[in-house]
């Protein structure tokens, strides 16, 4: 049993602070913030529920005092332990920061607190017309915070962008208890640093978000829903060059594989033709007369590239099922290997079809099952390696990650696109990042928390902020 | 009373220690299947009253592996964890892995049943229920008996009422009236159709039988005008559900043995009816789940499950729908909504069926309230038990079925009836809550 970090003073203070009802070491609350979907589990020290900004406030000036790693959680579905308790210390959940606080419809913007559910944020601005664009695949149960922490990407950032596109500014409590304001609700704002954007994709590492202004859209009138299937990934990947080259930006361009088709049919029974190699789901939204054109010309691209099948949703509860089948492809593949390392490599959308077949040289070379799925159209490729639960085969697979990640590098691309570096890619963001990033980061990050108490061991290999301490 | 005895005495006998500690183990087994992402967190009614994750699947699941591995003894707080769920299954229904959760529910209750017992309440209604059905007669008489003495002397301004409220239950909770006379006292073992055609085996289920004989005159009047006989076997006993969902797996399978004994003794071929959702999963998969380790008697409760149905399902899938059109004389007079049992839907994947006889019965008068197939609450004695939680589901519920602006709710399930019944009695009654075969019955 590890130490526990929590001393008599700390824990009176936090008591005297929270309550007994909202400061919890039980065995069983514990347990249960101490995984993420990365399925690691280390289980915290002790679990607080704080309920407003200043006891946020007030628990960080604890944790700073008492040196006491904090770790904010949101819905815990991230995908590289950002929310993992790695140094033990305190998790602080926060589920009770849960409001929409206004919907401004003259300014296009929504102000809400952290721990909202994306789909039900994009449920509510839709009544009254409006458009909240970032769906990563979870977004039926992760929250905005987690999002904003992670910069959360989703099926639409080909045409939308990204979290990042949409934070216009930011409520955020430092390690040392100071609470700051960001950005503004005005479209144009160069006053100072860019601070907001600092703490978008920091990944719990440099603030905890408590409330955040972002920017919405006018819902488009329609959208249409189209799958296509082809005989191999390299001429689906090929499909999606020859789309955008036409000039035409769908709302999303989805991809699956082989392997990720037969993960999911079992559940879904998609119907769709035998001995299919890749499966693009495209969807294209705007004007009724400006969508029809689009969707002619993507069927037009599709044909001259060989589509085995073309196929348009023709009622909302089909496409809700597509994209049923699509969202649950993680979770499906369990199905066929009982382990997986799941990596969520970038590259320019125009070299889609050379990482593809890069994975797939890299899949004979270590005789692996490696199912590719995700965002065609941004060049987002989730890799997922299958193993066996024995030794040697986790050793190829480990191996294939890091060629894969070289092979990325090549490319022009980024090891991680939207799922974050966490505790799970921190040892390979070297090949990333060079020593001048690298040192610039670590400054940045001692800046703003001198102590290294807020979601320690995440993202940098921990010699990184020891070895350049002065 | 000699009858009594000797089946107090092999209570646990060694097969079934050994036959629950299987279940145990096989529901253990879909730990391994859980990747944590979360999915669960978005439909679990339980989760969305408190928020707190060890209350949704990923973190009950979570809490068990812990047991499992030593991190976690199997302290009062696990136990009231666990307990906290209503077997909704919605999480199942909403896993792309298809971890069977409920089973992994049953299996902790029944390892807490096993290493720390029952609360002595529950210990002594379920050993009731077995011991004999007589028994079991007679406490649910005397409850009966309590409860006219409590509910109808007492005037409703009476300051009596809140002067002796009975335990578990306030003074403004829907008390649901047990039957004078249990239908299977009344009823004939076989009734026969004029026309000689086809048996079907009628299992009724214990809240049709002690609260709501009506249910069961329905059904028998509607199988009666297609020319359907009807054999009620007198002796039939408890699915067993409230057994099996509270973790006593060795009562729940000697339930599941005397049935199985019962039923198929009938015949060997007739079609079994259900009118309550629960009885008809027990049938179709509780008793094979409970019985996996015995190959003698998971053949028989495979066969048994081959040929359940429930009432809806017989009635579109074996008869068709248009002999059910035929015999509708008055269709009913107003919308109609339904509102999908927990068990009857994600248990049996039965949800187009009760909507076609509602369509036939009302005369197309039918429409949909938002999350028609979201728990009601009422998960047998989680209402009693988890009563704030349980009104909280409810309440959404309620809401659902007042936005619909129909004036009946049909359900396929005495359960839910009581507990849709509590609910919209607070929001003013203006909605009359029906098993959809009463609403059929009355059409004909």
């Amino acid at each position: 049993m590890e130490k526990n970090m929590i001393n008599n003073q700390a824990r009176a203070s936090l008591i005297q602070l929270l309550g007994r009802k909202r400061y919890s070491e039980s065995m069983e609350d514990r347990i249960s913030y101490s995984y993420d979907a990365t399925r690691q589990r280390k289980i915290p020290d002790a679990v607080v529920f704080p309920e407003n900004v200043t006891e946020v406030s007030k628990i960080m000036k604890i944790a700073t005092a008492h040196r006491i790693p904090v770790v904010p959680r949101g819905s815990g579905s991230g995908l590289t332990g950002g929310t993992l308790p790695v140094k033990g210390g305190i998790i602080m959940v926060m589920n009770h920061f849960n409001h929409i606080v206004e919907i401004d419809q003259e300014n296009l913007l929504v102000i809400v607190e952290p721990a909202v559910i994306n789909a039900e944020l994009q449920r509510e601005v839709e009544k009254v017309g409006l458009f909240y664009p970032p769906d990563p695949a979870s977004m039926d149960f992760c929250s905005i915070g987690g999002n904003i922490a992670e910069n959360a990407g989703g099926m639409k950032a080909v045409k939308y962008g990204v979290t990042r596109d949409y934070v216009m500014g930011l409520e955020v409590v430092l390690p040392d208890g100071q609470i700051v304001h960001t950005g503004s609700k005005c479209i144009k704002d160069v006053v100072g640093y860019n601070l907001t954007q600092v703490f978008v994709g920091s990944e719990g590492t440099l603030g905890i978000i408590t409330q955040a202004i972002l920017r919405l859209l006018p819902q488009p009138e329609s959208k249409k829903t189209m799958t296509a299937a082809f005989e191999s990934m390299t001429i689906a990947s090929k499909t999606v060059s020859d789309i955008i080259k036409n000039r035409i930006i769908p709302t999303t361009i989805e991809f699956m594989d082989r392997n990720a088709i037969h993960a999911v049919e079992s559940k879904f029974h998609l119907g769709l033709p035998k001995g299919i190699g890749a499966l693009l789901l495209i969807e294209v939204d705007g004007d009724m007369d400006q969508i029809d054109k689009q969707a002619r010309q993507i069927h037009e691209v599709c044909r001259s590239n060989q589509t085995i099948e073309f196929r348009t949703a023709k009622t909302d509860s089909e496409r809700e099922e597509l994209w049923k089948a699509r969202r649950t492809i993680p979770a499906s593949m369990l199905k066929i290997k009982p382990l997986r390392l799941n990596e969520d490599i970038v590259v320019p959308r125009a070299r889609l079809p050379e990482i593809i077949e890069a994975i797939n040289r890299i899949a004979e070379k270590y005789n692996l099952i490696i199912v590719n799925f995700g965002h065609a159209g941004d060049g987002n490729v989730h890799v997922n390696v299958l193993m066996e639960d024995e030794a040697e085969e986790i050793k190829r697979a480990h191996h294939a990650v890091e060629d894969i990640f070289v092979a990325t590098i090549a490319l022009e691309g980024r090891i991680s696109g939207e799922h974050g570096i966490g505790v799970t890619k921190r040892e390979f963001i070297g090949l990333e990042l060079g020593p001048a990033e690298l040192f610039l980061s670590a400054q940045l990050k001692r800046l703003l928390d001198p102590g290294n108490i807020l979601n320690p061991g995440k993202i940098f290999p921990d010699e990184l902020l020891s070895r350049n301490k002065k | 009373m000699n009858k009594c005895r000797k089946k107090t005495v092999d209570i646990t006998k060694a097969e079934d220690v050994m036959g629950c500690q299987r279940f145990i183990d096989k529901a253990f087994q879909e730990l391994d299947k859980c990747i944590k992402c979360g999915a669960c967190c978005s439909v679990c009614p339980v989760f969305a009253e408190h928020g707190l994750e060890k209350y949704v699947a990923r973190g009950k699941l979570a809490l068990c592996e812990a047991t499992v591995d030593g991190t976690l003894p199997l302290t009062e707080e696990f136990r009231r964890v666990i307990n906290n769920c209503t077997l909704c299954m919605a999480c199942v229904e909403n896993c792309a892995n298809d971890v069977q959760v409920q089973q992994v529910i049953i299996g902790a209750r029944a390892l807490l049943v096993q290493k720390r017992g029952l609360p002595m309440l529950k210990q002594i209604i379920f050993r009731g229920m077995l011991t004999s059905r007589l028994m079991m007669h007679s406490v649910l008489k005397t409850g009966s008996l309590m409860q006219w003495i409590l509910f109808q002397r007492i005037p409703q301004s009476s300051g009596l009422r809140k002067r002796f409220p009975l335990p578990l239950i306030d003074e403004h909770r829907y008390i649901p009236k047990f039957a004078r006379q249990p239908f299977l006292k009344q009823a004939h073992e076989f009734i026969e159709s004029p026309k000689d055609s086809q048996n079907v085996i009628f299992f009724v289920g214990c809240s049709t039988n002690y609260i709501y004989p009506n249910i069961a005159r329905a059904v028998i009047k509607v199988l009666h005008r297609l020319g359907i006989s009807v054999v009620i076997p007198e002796d039939q006993g408890c699915c067993g559900m409230p057994v099996m969902a509270n973790g006593d797996l060795i009562i729940a399978r000697r339930l599941a043995r005397e049935n199985l004994a019962r039923l198929l003794s009938v015949d060997d071929t007739s079609p079994v009816v259900v009118c309550c959702s629960s009885g008809g999963y027990m049938l179709k998969h509780g008793y094979m789940e409970l019985l996996a380790d015995d190959a003698l008697w998971f053949a028989k409760a495979r066969t048994l499950g081959a040929r359940t149905y429930d009432i809806s399902e017989y009635l579109i899938k074996q008869v068709g729908p248009k002999k059910i059109a035929d015999i509708v004389s008055k269709t009913h007079p107003h919308e109609i909504t339904y509102h999908d049992p927990c068990h009857l839907n994600r248990g049996q994947d039965i949800t187009a069926e009760p909507r076609e006889l509602l369509r036939i019965a009302s005369g197309g008068k039918f429409t949909e309230m938002p999350e028609a197939s979201r728990c009601c609450g009422s998960g047998g004695s989680y209402g009693i038990t988890h009563r704030d939680t349980s009104r909280a589901i409810l309440m959404r519920k309620t809401d659902n079925i007042m936005s619909s602006q129909a004036r009946t709710v049909a359900t396929g399930c005495p359960a839910c009836i009581i507990q849709l019944l509590e609910g919209l009695q607070q929001q003013g009654g203006c909605v009359d809550v029906r098993h959809t075969i009463e609403v059929l019955a009355d059409s004909i």
